[in-house]
């Protein structure tokens, strides 16, 4: 419960306050930064958005770079589909063996792909779920490359999601 | 002598022209739209944050602001704490409104910063979200409202950023510090801003509640002052926070009166706010629902056929059924466990995880398929007023009668959680010779009827008084125990062991056992009530028939002491 409350709690931390995080020295942004000083945002922030939720631990915070106020709020562009798999974790877990869901279109734009092969693309994901959820608490950045590896072993997707693949 | 007249001409036309500038500066500052900006309320601004204003006595003086925030604008070298943003830019909106309606004509300064972000979320529309309510929490009682800021046709929804207001609490405060924080505030609120996909895991998975999307019909100038305004908020705003009334949708219609001054929203809301309300004010064309995990695993089950239900049970123990059940019956067993994960919140058996597991491996081997489909219940603008005004009478007596809020079990459930009852501040009078016939400070009395699959617990607790022989009793109760399903949907009966106190009594256990049964717009209820060291088991029974939108008729009878009365009910 602890390790799973500290990582969320991570994640939180990095997601709303990038400060923490900022290495250039910028003064920070928004209420957030200011209200950390003498409340916890870190608490709040625990209560709002974990309440319940079982997130894997993550090391999403370090990627996620945010440094300066307008990224502070929009997940860096790279990051979204990394962001998504984190936070929606469960229902990606679920959509994918089931091969189709709401999720699974959403995931699908942030990985650029074209949305003509959204069908290719859920045929792919759960053939590949066993491969792409190897254990019980696989991590939300080794789900995501293992998608990666998925769309790359077939041609025809890793084209429709070129852009995407970097 | 020609030099004095000049003069004289000059000294009066400055003076019209002080006068006339003057003039021009206050204008402005009376306006809605500058007043809404700065969240004023009367002459006093609700916005809690020093960097909120540009004046030191902005917080009570429009005019004092407005003018230091058109110097402000204009002076290439300011910046502001804590975002070190130059004005124009930490302040769009309000800039906007100088330009517009102030005749403000300055250098503009770049903005990267924001415009990258406004750019990013390309706004096109507004929904409004409401999220139904979730007993277990009181702060959740009445239900979440967010904004849902959409990028327009073609755009998937969920990777829309959602605009919510909360309460920075505190977890390690104890319940009764947390709503005494809350009602009083005692925490800071601020806006917030979050892809919606998150949401949809907080709110349908995390706690199980159905969601609603509205969407807004909002004007393009309406939607880029909301988005000008957010980014005001998000950086330079917080706010106390009040749970009653300066809450999550109050704060959420400010935003959006800030954006649209003309709407005139935050005036028609009542001493408390509900989420509720806020939908009825807000022009929405269409709504999508959400249901919750428990719907949807409850949708699953019912799809199954009896051959199918077998084999649900069957893969329950033994995980080599999975391989012969059908597609259906998987999709249910996911249900059931994926909702169980969230319903043990971090404290799933092993066994349990292991479960879905297996059954997620055996589904990803069968062809897609959709989802059993689920019945969608009546959205929640079509439920009843949360106010109720009756007039009626015992028989000897008028009885007048008003509560605040919000839902019995009598009322016309459409709208609202089912057999979920939420009472407060209520109070009957008898007339002639006047005297309280009852009061209510609270009653809650939630309802779950058992499912093997899904055993629930209900509840109850009360403070009331009401009127005995020539006494005003005061009782506070608490309960739990358990209900059934009856009727299919229709009804329910329950039972619960009870703590009571009553004044003159004292501390008493007891028990509860009631029905409830719904038949068209007929609700009826009965009641038993047991109290140690009472003789006589108070009985009461009730009928409740809905008549149209905001009126029903109530018949109430009780047998100690034996009395019945008929009232007319109108909600507000």
């Amino acid at each position: 419960m602890r390790r799973i409350a500290a990582s969320v709690s991570f994640v939180a931390l990095s997601i709303l306050a990038p400060r923490a995080f900022a290495a250039d020295g910028s003064s920070g942004c928004g209420p957030g930064w200011y209200v950390l000083k003498d409340q916890s945002l870190l608490s709040s922030s625990l209560r709002s958005i974990t309440n319940g939720i079982l997130w894997p631990s993550s090391t999403l915070g370090m990627t996620l770079g945010t440094s300066n106020c307008a990224k502070h709020k929009i997940v860096l562009h790279e990051k979204e589909s990394l962001h998504f798999t984190t936070m929606a974790y469960h229902d990606l877990m679920v959509q994918m063996a089931r091969g189709e869901g709401e999720h699974l279109a959403a995931f699908a734009t942030t990985l650029r792909c074209d949305w003509r092969a959204q069908p290719r693309f859920n045929d792919t994901m759960q053939r590949g779920w066993r491969q792409i959820f190897p254990a019980d608490a696989t991590p939300p950045a080794e789900v995501l490359s293992n998608v990666i590896e998925q769309i790359r072993a077939d041609p025809a997707l890793a084209q429709a999601c070129a852009t995407g693949l970097g | 002598m020609r030099h004095w007249a000049r003069l004289k001409v000059i000294l009066l036309l400055s003076l019209v022209a002080a006068a006339a500038q003057a003039a021009a500066a206050a204008a402005p500052a009376d306006e809605p739209a500058w007043r809404k900006l700065l969240h004023y309320q009367g002459g006093r601004s609700r916005a809690d944050a020093p960097f909120f204003f540009l004046s030191p006595r902005g917080r009570d003086d429009p005019v004092a602001e407005l003018e230091a925030t058109r110097t402000a604008m204009a002076d290439p070298k300011r910046r502001l704490a804590p975002t070190g943003q130059h004005p124009q830019c930490a302040f769009p909106a309000r800039y906007r409104f100088l330009r517009e309606h102030a005749g403000l004509t300055v250098t503009p300064v770049a903005c990267p910063d924001f415009e990258e972000w406004r750019d990013k979320l390309a706004v096109r529309s507004v929904s409004l979200i409401f999220t139904s309510a979730y007993v277990e929490n009181p702060a959740s009682m009445f239900g979440h409202t967010l904004l849902r800021l959409d990028r327009g046709p073609g755009s998937e929804p969920l990777l829309s950023y959602a605009v919510g207001f909360l309460a920075q609490s505190d977890p390690s405060d104890s319940h009764p510090v947390y709503a005494l924080k809350g009602l009083t505030g005692g925490y800071t609120g601020t806006y917030n801003l979050d892809p919606y996909y998150m949401a949809v895991a907080i709110y349908n998975d995390g706690e199980n509640r159905d969601i609603w999307e509205y969407e807004l019909t909002l004007e393009p100038k309406q939607v880029e002052r909301l988005v000008e305004h957010l980014w005001e908020l998000l950086y330079h705003g917080f706010f106390d926070y009040y749970f009653l009334d300066e809450n999550c949708s109050y704060m959420l219609l400010a935003l959006l009166e800030a954006a649209a001054p003309e709407l005139n929203l935050l005036e028609q809301t009542g001493i408390f706010v509900l989420p509720l309300d806020t939908m009825r004010l807000l022009p929405a064309e269409r709504h999508t629902f959400r249901p919750s995990l428990r719907r949807v695993m409850d949708a699953s089950l019912d799809a199954l056929t009896p051959e199918e239900m077998a084999q649900f049970q069957a893969a329950l123990k033994d995980e080599t059924e999975l391989a012969s059940a059908s597609v259906r019956t998987l999709d249910a067993l996911v249900a059931y466990w994926n909702f169980r994960k969230f319903e043990s919140k971090d404290e799933q058996p092993l066994a349990e995880k292991a479960a879905l597991r297996r059954t997620l491996e055996a589904r990803s081997g069968r062809p897609p398929e959709s989802a059993a489909p689920v019945t969608r219940p009546a959205p929640p603008d079509q439920g009843h007023r949360a106010g109720k005004l009756s007039l009626g009478s015992d028989g000897s007596h008028a009885l007048l009668g008003a509560q605040m809020g919000l839902h019995d079990h009598l009322d016309d459930p459409r709208g609202y959680e089912s057999f979920a009852a939420i009472e407060y501040l209520g109070l009957t009078l008898r007339a002639p010779k006047p005297r309280i016939e009852s009061y209510k400070v609270i009653e809650v009395m939630a309802l779950s009827p058992y499912s093997a699959l899904d055993p629930q617990w209900s509840w109850r607790m009360a403070w009331t008084g009401e009127r005995r022989g020539d006494t005003l009793v005061s009782t506070a109760e608490g309960g739990g125990g358990g209900a059934l399903r009856l009727l299919s949907e229709q009804g329910v009966v329950y039972a619960m062991a009870l703590a009571n106190a009553e004044s003159g009594a004292g501390l008493r256990p007891g028990l509860l056992a009631g029905a409830l049964a719904y038949l068209g717009p007929v609700a009826g209820e009965v009641e038993l009530r047991a109290l140690d060291r009472k003789p006589q088991a108070d009985v009461r029974g009730a009928l409740a028939w809905s008549m149209k939108a905001d009126w029903s008729l109530r018949l109430e009878w009780r047998r100690t002491p034996q009395r019945a009365a008929l009232a007319i009910e109108w909600r507000w």
